[in-house]
């Protein structure tokens, strides 16, 4: 169910079907559904040998040494390697994100390592890899390894990890302590000495995983004769990992060549980059001369794929009588595992996404970073959005409910207004760039998600009529505003073929986006073709060498507005020959169908014909002409966009049992200029289904020794398709100044605002005194718990 | 993690720990035990087999030490077992109190999990753990009651069960075969039971 507030731009004419604002059928989809997508897996090449890693079962611990010689002399095993093995590649993998220009900011860099050394530091770090023959072979082979490690007690908790006694995880430095920050905006204390409320709660957010269909995967074949290494790799980022493995193997960047071919979800932790096993598969093919495949498995997963979301909040908010926001203080611990590869991407998201759409004139947020003893924190769909989004929408949620303000209201009195843009935040972003809203029309988002949940008249209508029953239903609606799109840069490269079919280029990598249809609509806009007509070619590197990679939504603002700056050259160029071709002025021309007419007369040439002749055999050229249709173009924005958008449920809770039906689910989303409405909801849909999980089914539970106690589908729930309810959605468009375009990232935004909406629904519904949700995730048995101490407090017999 | 539990025998404490020390009682309650040797001063090394929902027939190669052992009231293990599947570190300790006649077990062990056990089987721990301790405890009684039963009618009997009990104690030498043969078997039950009562 869709909705539009405003029309799709531009008016269609049968002259010129419009392509972007249409709902198109994916390009992709027919290769995806007839199983003639690559995927990494699906790479078989003769000769080719098979990995299998050494993991440690412990989360801590001096790794005193490996015994190989077993593994060696298993039948079919052709080598073996531990760290000491590896002699001068072994070396710490870059910091991908250094710290922003933050003033007395603290960090301490310490990245994973491709085998461990001296010691483990969690459980599933990779030890030694074996190859062999089959996978078969290298399992059995990894089954004789030797492994002596002394356990060291682990840092599984985040306050306790920064106690001075706590077992130190980096011994070069003088505690867990990975990072320290704080960033202000006016005088927090000021405002809180003049408030009418304060409110204090504490939050806490954990763990989950990314758990995408696809695992990760390496293939890696170097061919010594044609001095080319190639490597398939389940990557966000094939671009920057070509580039790194050139500098690490030694090898001229043009020798190596990065495919990221479909790949089954990405969610963040593919954009992570130098993964262990992504940098020893390449070394082992150039050492072994063979082709050779790791594919982890599930259960891999759970300790070798990075994960999120493990944090604790001590948040305060001071309002006025009206329910303004005077101020907030929000100070937090953030949970980075091991190493902290990914810099602070994640806490940075959080302090700058706390602020939502809302007017918020003091501010004061300080993090610590902790190293633990627990798998790698990298961004997962969301980034440390969700717990920002999650702390101010129940301070809200608590503010409304101490002033007798209804839920909504607070919202609308806070939220900024249409002029009030740009609205510098005064803090730094992610990207480095100051905080600063570009565009966004809140209050319109609010106003169309309350129509269409009817929340004006739940309470007295279905509310009071399920409560009559003895059912317990709420309602929840919150805000959020995403951060998008941001730089460095991304580039495409349009060329028109003879056949008069389209080829796009693009050097981001695709995970599901859609990227093959919204791409190619953005192009055949501009050339007046369909968007069947554009082949559309994602991550690889032998195609397009520029670019950084698929993260932060930003695959249709930045590559997006590149593909559509080729297209424009592209089209500049068509007009131009076609225009001597058809001896017609340039502005009395147009382009349909796949044709340049001239407007008025029967006159008309083919953009393949036009291709034909742009790439002549024989004759003169113009001197200083290009051959062929062909463009590449950059696009870089100033900052990131700022997409936003409201939540809205109905929940009903069955107190008894703590099961929960979900039964209406409204998404009202601005982001921008919209190329496919289908493609945004999809990618709505999917992230709302992340966030359900990540409200009330997936969490990753750790014992006291950092050990992971649900490493299985069986035990680490995911939503199935029956608890995810229909999605309403409606768009309303505010195009984004900073980019031609006027698009907004959207991969994430359907997963940021569930967990805060979620719990909002969730009191509603159960209307108990004293029943308050300050965590996530929920989990049918954490409900139960909280809704018996709830009873109990409320009525002590 | 941290188990802890007791269990409640019809006989009297000396008689289980004595009943603790023959092999033909314990046979049927030491499940997955393939060896256990003595390898030094209250030290044991063997091997055993365990299978806990989706890790099956996992080996284990464990070394268990016997601190602070006050016969007979209490021990302490120290177990350090490791395989493929993960490993099991910690400490047990082991009470028997007098109650009503009968015998109170009472055992505690702070363990640490660790590998494929814990991070595939722990849903599983618990009951299965709690469940098969308690059958095993169950046979260990049952062998014990039955051989008590004729004992009961005559006065002597516990005399010699007494009088067996003092040869056992730790006043008399442990050198001996026998002695030996008994920590041994003390040392297999009770690592038994905690290995059942985690996997």
């Amino acid at each position: 169910m869709s909705q539009h507030t405003t029309a799709p731009p531009g008016t269609e004419s049968p002259a010129r079907p419009r392509q972007v604002g249409a709902s198109s059928r994916r390009n992709e989809d027919r290769r995806l559904l007839t199983g003639e997508a690559l995927f990494v897996d699906d790479v078989h090449l003769d000769g080719m040998l098979h990995a299998a890693f050494v993991r440690s079962d412990y989360a801590h611990g001096i790794l005193k040494g490996v015994d190989l010689s077993a593994a060696l002399e298993h039948p079919g095993v052709i080598a073996a390697y531990a760290a000491q093995d590896l002699g001068d590649y072994w070396e710490p993998g870059p910091l991908l994100v250094p710290p922003p220009p933050i003033e007395r900011l603290e960090f301490h860099a310490a990245t994973q390592v491709p085998l461990a050394r001296d010691k483990v530091r969690h459980v599933g770090e990779p030890i030694a890899v074996i190859v062999a023959r089959s996978r078969y072979e290298a399992e059995d082979g990894a089954a004789l390894v030797e492994v002596d490690i002394d356990p060291l007690p682990a840092v599984s908790e985040l306050a306790p990890g920064l106690e001075p006694d706590a077992p130190r995880i980096h011994d070069q430095f003088e505690s867990n302590l990975a990072a320290h920050v704080i960033q202000e905006k006016g005088a927090w204390d000021e405002a809180r000495a003049r408030a009418h409320r304060v409110i204090t709660r504490e939050f806490v957010y954990d763990r989950g995983a990314s758990a995408p269909m696809e695992n990760r995967g390496v293939v890696a074949n170097w061919d010594a004769r044609s001095r080319e290494l190639t490597v398939w790799d389940t990557t966000q980022a094939p671009i920057p990992i070509r580039n790194g493995l050139a500098a690490m193997l030694g090898l001229p960047q043009s020798e190596v060549r990065v495919i990221a071919p479909f790949i089954g979800g990405g969610f963040g932790p593919k954009i992570m980059m130098f993964y262990p096993e992504e940098v020893l598969i390449p070394w082992i093919s150039m050492r072994l001369g063979r082709p050779v495949k790791w594919i982890e498995d599930r259960q891999e997963s759970f300790f070798a794929t990075t994960q999120e979301r493990g944090q604790a909040h001590e948040a305060e908010i001071a309002v006025d009588e009206e329910g303004r926001i005077l101020g907030v203080r929000d100070v937090f611990l953030t949970d980075t595992g091991a190493y902290n590869p990914y810099g602070l991407t994640i806490p940075i998201n959080t302090q700058c996404t706390l602020l939502g759409p809302y007017r918020v004139p003091n501010y004061y947020t300080e993090f610590r970073m902790v190293f633990t003893n627990k798998p790698i924190c990298t961004p997962v769909r969301g980034a440390g959005r969700q717990h920002g989004v999650f702390v101010m929408e129940r301070l809200l949620d608590r503010a409304a409910d101490e002033l007798g303000i209804d839920r909504v209201e607070i919202r609308r009195l806070n939220y900024l207004k249409p002029d009030e843009f740009p609205h510098d935040h005064e803090i730094i972003f992610q990207d480095f760039s100051p905080l600063v809203y570009d565009s966004g029309n809140y209050a319109e988002v609010m106003d169309r998600a309350a129509e269409m949940i009817d929340y004006a008249g739940f309470a007295s209508g279905e509310g009071a009529a399920a409560r009559a029953q003895g059912r317990h239903v709420g309602i929840g609606v919150v805000s959020y505003v995403e951060g998008t799109g941001i730089g460095p840069y991304e580039g495409a490269r349009v060329t028109i073929e003879p056949s008069g079919r389209v080829n796009l280029v693009t050097g981001v990598g695709t995970q599901g986006q859609g990227h093959f249809t919204s791409f190619a609509q953005l192009v055949a806009e501009q050339l007046g073709v369909g968007t069947e007509d554009v082949e559309v070619v994602t991550g690889d590197t032998a195609r397009f060498a520029w670019g950084t990679g698929t993260f932060a939504s930003r695959g249709a603002v930045v590559a997006g507005n590149a593909c559509h700056a080729a297209a424009v050259l592209v089209r500049e160029k068509v007009l131009a020959l076609a225009s001597t071709v058809l001896e017609a002025a340039v502005e009395d021309l147009e382009l349909a169908h796949g044709q340049v007419r001239v407007a008025g007369s029967g006159a008309s040439i083919s953009l393949g014909d036009l291709a034909a002749r742009a790439n002549p055999l024989r004759g003169a050229v113009t001197p200083g002409a290009e051959p062929g249709l062909e463009a590449t173009a950059y696009f870089g924005p100033e900052r990131g966009a700022t997409a936003n958008g409201v939540h809205a449920m109905i929940l009903e809770v069955h107190p008894e049992t703590a099961e929960i039906d979900i039964l209406r689910y409204v998404v009202v989303h601005d982001c921008g200029r919209v190329i496919n409405p289908m493609i945004v909801e999809g990618q709505i849909h999917g992230g709302v289904a992340h966030g359900i999980g990540n409200s009330y089914y997936e969490q990753l539970v750790f014992d006291e020794g950092a050990q992971l106690l649900n490493a299985s589908f069986m035990d680490y729930l995911l939503p199935t398709a029956t608890d995810v309810p229909t999605i309403e959605t409606a768009h309303v468009e505010t195009p984004s100044p900073l980019n031609p375009l006027g698009v907004k990232g959207v991969g994430e935004a359907g997963a940021i605002p569930v967990g805060a909406l979620f719990a909002q629904a969730l009191e509603d519904a159960l209307d108990i005194d004293g029943f308050e949700v300050r965590e996530m995730p929920m989990s049918p048995n954490r409900l139960f718990e909280l809704i018996r101490d709830a009873r109990e407090k409320d009525d002590p017999c | 993690m941290l188990i802890e539990s007791e269990f409640t025998f019809d006989v009297p404490r000396e008689a289980v720990f004595d009943g603790l020390m023959d092999p033909e009682i314990l046979a049927g309650a030491l499940p997955g035990t393939e060896r256990l040797e003595l390898t030094g001063d209250d030290r044991y090394e063997g091997q055993m087999v365990v299978s806990v929902g989706p890790v099956t027939a996992a080996r284990f190669a464990v070394v268990v030490e016997l601190k602070n052992r006050v016969r007979p009231e209490s021990f302490d293990m120290h177990v350090d077992g490791k395989g493929k599947a993960g490993f099991v570190n910690g400490i047990a300790n082991v009470v028997l109190e007098e109650k009503d006649g009968g015998a109170v077990m009472k055992y505690r062990a702070d363990l640490q999990v660790g590998g494929r056990v814990a991070s595939v089987g722990q849903r599983l721990l618990d009951s299965v753990g709690k469940a098969m301790s308690k059958q095993g405890l169950e046979a260990v009684s049952q062998s014990l009651t039955a051989r008590l039963e004729p004992a009961t009618e005559s006065v002597p009997q516990s005399a010699a069960a007494g009088a067996e009990l003092a040869a056992a104690s730790p006043a008399s030498p442990p050198a001996t075969r026998r002695g030996r043969l008994r920590l041994y078997l003390i040392v297999a039950i009770l690592l038994a039971l905690v290995m059942v009562a985690l996997l």
